[in-house]
């Protein structure tokens, strides 16, 4: 249903007002619902880890990220219904994303050393650290490209400050994402794989929807906004998923 | 009065077919060894003792992929195929 609303805006770029309004609505409560899922079932899994399990630290520094992506969100959602006219950027909600991000950045590196703690993946840290070194070489493209982009813009310096930040944050992201990417495919079907895959692949939708989001907004093609929230609306929905299905695996017992 | 042992090779089988579920083959082939070797275990016959060892620091390893109580419960079921309290 999302493609048939989307899809012909990215087509022909037009759109009515009313069904912006429409799509933000319904994209900001979806988005909402799914933080909340993820915040939820992340949190209760951390309280069902042994406090020895050397999985707990990465397994709350996750559910501190979903909580504290969860109250951005909503805060941003509060000031895009109620602003009068355009959205304040960046706002108090900006530095929640930050935050949140530092958070799942610190997760995920937490996690892959945890998991090479173990000693069971074969030539884990070699093949983890090439798929970050081939990760950060287009990350690192693309954000001198985004940052060169907002070079000729008289933009305010916070604004500007906001700009530097979600693509180089991102960036972090989906490198450290690659590495526990690569040894998450020793992990096939599992459900250990499954669970992870759901959550790396969501950090990876958030991270181009963010990649687009600050490069487009310096080019003014609003005509990509479906497009943006359509891959926020993946991440959220991978962020749930994984984390119900991680609560799952480990409430079995 | 002899005391019962465990064929090295059924212990890594069912190890291996119990961890797959949660973690996939590769990574439960590693499991299966990894703590036998990590243990310094390498007759082809395990003792009591071994096999308790192994269950002990097995428990450890899985907890950290699929949690505390999960990582028991699959160590249970290990137990019981192989015939172990």
């Amino acid at each position: 249903m999302w493609a048939l609303i989307v899809l012909p805006r990215l087509f022909t770029g037009r759109w009515s007002p009313e069904a912006e309004s429409a799509i933000s609505w319904v994209g900001g409560v979806l988005r909402l619902v799914f933080l909340v899922v993820a915040a939820a079932a992340a949190t209760r899994t951390v309280s069902l880890l042994d406090r020895e399990n050397p999985a707990r630290r990465s397994q709350a520094l996750l559910a501190g990220g979903f909580t504290v992506y969860l109250i951005a969100q909503s805060t941003l959602f509060v000031l895009t219904m109620t602003a009068d006219g355009a959205t304040p950027y960046p706002s108090v909600a900006d530095l929640g994303f930050f935050l949140a991000m530092v958070l799942l950045i610190a997760g995920v590196i937490v996690g892959i050393r945890t998991w090479l703690s173990l000693g069971l993946f074969p030539d884990g840290g070699r093949k983890a650290a090439s798929a970050a070194v081939l990760a950060a070489i287009p990350m690192a493209i693309g954000t001198i490209v985004v940052v060169r982009s907002l070079a000729p813009v008289e933009l305010p310096a916070l604004q500007v400050a906001a700009d530097i930040t979600y693509p180089v944050l991102d960036s972090i992201l989906v490198i450290v994402t690659a590495a526990m990417l690569r040894l998450n495919v020793m992990m096939g079907r599992s459900r250990v794989g499954v669970v992870w895959r759901s959550l790396l692949i969501g950090f990876l939708a958030m991270a181009a929807g963010d990649v687009f989001y600050s490069f487009f907004a310096g080019f003014d093609l609003d005509v990509l906004d479906p497009l943006i929230d359509v891959l926020y609306m993946v991440a959220y929905g991978l962020y749930a998923r994984g984390a119900l299905l991680q609560l799952s695996l480990v409430r079995e017992g | 009065m002899a005391t019962a042992t465990v064929p090295r090779s059924t212990l890594v089988s069912t190890i291996e077919q119990v961890a797959a579920g949660y973690v996939g083959d590769l990574m439960a082939k590693a499991i299966s060894t990894a703590h036998l070797r990590r243990l310094g275990i390498d007759g082809e016959r395990l003792t009591q003792a071994n096999v308790e060892d192994v269950m002990r620091s097995l428990t450890g390893g899985l907890a950290v992929l699929v949690g505390d109580r999960t990582a028991s419960e699959a160590v249970t079921k290990i137990r019981r195929k192989i015939g172990m309290r």
